[in-house]
């Protein structure tokens, strides 16, 4: 599944070969979705660098009755072809010995002539070749292939025309020839360019490729599609399997493996605990090994099984392809708040770690739509909020933990998502009750990262958090911590991406925001 | 079959029913985006499935699935064909 965004690979690409100027290049192609593929071939070739194209998954063509004529693509397209299955490990070597041939001997491709010259009365070919004559000296003067840069200025590419500095006879020249194409032609000259590519990669598969019937992987992918984005079933899927992957890290196997690890450390702590005191260890020196290392770090450490277990559901729905699906169709209810379906990308991440989630926003197609994403991703409460949560919740509200934490989750979301449309910027000021320093260290603590906040707490609070804080404190702490800022690498990463003044922005915001939920919450529970 | 309905975009081409690109409309990186994947004048279309909302919808086109907004597909014009003539079978394999 292909979805229509702007982030270009062939502009990444041609750049990449411009700047670098690699020896060879090994064009890897999916032989299951050749059309597609072959046009990033075509481009490729045009900037005449020896190449080699790698045929992957033949493995999968062959084992449904497709096949490919590999000489004879050869032929057409003046480069090796080599078959291969990377999975299998199959016709790699042979590949990577074709290329270490090409680069080694500069075998530039045998021809970059792709246009039919009787194609619609070869409009398209007479018009390349003749700007191919008009720009030759600049394009050597500036290094740039020459049919390449021909087409590219027919396309109108603005890099290339600013690069050569063409003068106006040769701008007024390059414009008539381009005009006399189109209307020859009956298309624009994109489209023209465009087509002239598809029409030889059509010529290609027609001599060259017996596609395979619908494989059964893919007849049982569409079935379960038909569910996962039916009209009715997707959103009550996508709850249910979201539910289900919570339900299962945070109070079944997160949980258990927690409890696991939990004994392992105090078994461990208890047994240094004996050790130090028949050494007669320094008093403050085992204080530091007892009550600062193994209760801070220990804490951390015990809630590593939940953020493996959510990390791996997430990656579990990214390979298998359902985080596609959701994009797919939540896409119009996330562009009622002004975001794309890829956004959902980032949003289910940011439940992982928020910086990774805000560097997935760079596939997103407009400038908004990534910084409103940006903006919403640090709401998605990421597992290093989770040491928080959970330390609470058993402290204060032990046998609810499941439901709060749920709770928490989605109050996040729903306050980000409000945050997003409203735009609320201004906060109202208020002590929240936590006026307690060794709360207010932890939580600064919580910038450099959010789970020193535990174990910053279990350090100040030697004597035992619960019975210091009223409830009321709690559930104002609590939803303090939800909604603050990030930790500063993640500011880091949206500083990256928005610059400083966004980014200190984002920070103030959101603590002025995590201000007011607080407050609301203490008066709603004293 | 000849069909008269010259006005008709891709966003409205029912599911299962196939389609010619007349003529691919928009402006800038987007529209060359439309090019490069293959939404040129002349390219067959299928249309495979709409998402629940309604919005984007799922076409088939050169051998795979592509996704498109609606407010995108409105702005490729079509025609719509009885019978995909390109399908996706081999050079030798007509009948299957």
């Amino acid at each position: 599944m292909v979805q229509a965004i702007l982030t270009n690979e062939e502009i990444v690409s041609r750049n990449f070969v411009l700047d670098e100027k690699p020896k060879a290049i090994i064009n890897i192609v999916d032989a299951n979705n050749i059309e597609r593929n072959l046009y990033l071939t075509m481009q490729l070739l045009e900037m005449d660098v020896p190449m080699v194209v790698a045929l992957n998954m033949m493995d999968e063509v062959t084992g449904n009755g497709g096949a490919i004529d590999v000489n004879g693509m050869e032929a057409m397209l003046g480069v090796p072809v080599v078959p291969i299955s990377a999975a299998k490990n199959e016709g790699v070597d042979e590949l990577i010995k074709h290329a270490i041939h090409i680069a080694r001997y500069q075998e530039r491709p045998g021809r970059q002539d792709f246009c039919d010259e009787n194609d619609f009365g070869g409009a398209v070919h007479r018009c390349i070749h003749a700007v191919a004559h008009l720009i030759e000296d600049h394009a050597k003067a500036a290094d740039i292939p020459v049919r390449f840069a021909a087409t590219k200025l027919i396309e109108g590419d603005e890099l290339i025309l600013e690069k050569f500095k063409l003068d106006q006879n040769e701008i007024d020249a390059l414009g008539h020839l381009t005009e006399q194409m189109e209307k020859e032609r009956g298309l624009d000259k994109s489209a023209a360019i465009a087509d002239m590519r598809f029409s030889f990669i059509e010529k290609i598969c027609e001599k060259t490729v017996v596609k395979p019937h619908e494989s059964k992987e893919r007849i049982r992918s569409q079935r379960i599609d038909r569910i996962l984005t039916g009209k009715y079933t997707a959103i009550p899927c996508f709850i249910a399997i979201m539910a289900a992957v919570l339900y299962l890290t945070f109070n079944v196997i997160g949980a258990f493996l927690q409890g696991l690890l939990e004994s392992g450390i105090d078994a461990l702590s208890a047994s240094v605990d004996t050790m130090l005191t028949a050494c007669n260890v320094n008093e403050a020196l085992h204080g530091l090994v007892i009550n600062g290392i193994f209760a801070g770090v220990g804490s951390v450490l015990s809630f590593l099984p939940v953020i493996v277990t959510l990390f791996f559901f997430l990656s579990m729905m990214e390979d298998s392809g359902y985080i596609a699906r959701v994009a797919f169709f939540m896409d119009k209810l996330l562009r009622k708040i002004g975001l794309s379906g890829r956004s959902i990308v980032s949003l289910l991440i940011g439940f992982g770690c928020t910086v990774p989630a805000v560097m997935a926003t760079r596939t997103l197609p407009s400038e908004r739509d990534r910084k409103m994403t940006i903006l919403l991703t640090p709401f998605m409460s990421c597992t290093a909020k989770l040491p928080i949560y959970s330390f609470f919740v058993n402290a204060f509200f032990p046998g609810n933990g499941g439901f709060i934490i749920t709770a928490l989750y989605l109050g996040g979301i729903v306050i980000g998502i409000l945050a997003a449309v409203s735009g609320f910027l201004v906060p109202v000021f208020k002590p929240l009750g936590l006026g307690d320093w060794r709360i207010v260290t932890s939580l600064i603590c919580g910038f450099m990262a959010k789970e020193s906040v535990v174990s910053t707490l279990q350090v100040l609070f030697a004597g035992g958090i619960a019975g210091l804080l009223t409830t009321a404190q709690a559930a104002s702490l609590l939803v303090f911590s939800l909604l603050y800022t990030p930790c500063v690498a993640a500011v880091t990463s949206v500083k990256r991406e928005l610059g400083d003044k966004t980014a200190v922005g984002m920070v103030i915001w959101q603590c002025f925001i995590a201000w007011a939920a607080a407050f609301i919450m203490k008066l709603i529970l004293m | 079959m000849l069909n008269f309905n010259i006005l008709m975009t891709l966003k409205e081409l029912e599911i299962g029913k196939s389609a010619v690109i007349t003529s691919v409309g928009g402006s800038g990186a987007l529209r060359q985006h439309f090019l490069d994947m293959g939404v040129i004048p002349g390219a067959e279309v299928t249309a495979e499935k709409f998402a629940p909302m309604g919005d984007p919808m799922e076409l088939q086109i050169h051998g795979y699935e592509l996704t498109l907004r609606l407010s995108e597909a409105a702005q490729i014009d079509i025609e719509p064909i009885s019978e995909r003539t390109r399908k996706h079978r081999g050079a030798s394999d007509i009948n299957k």
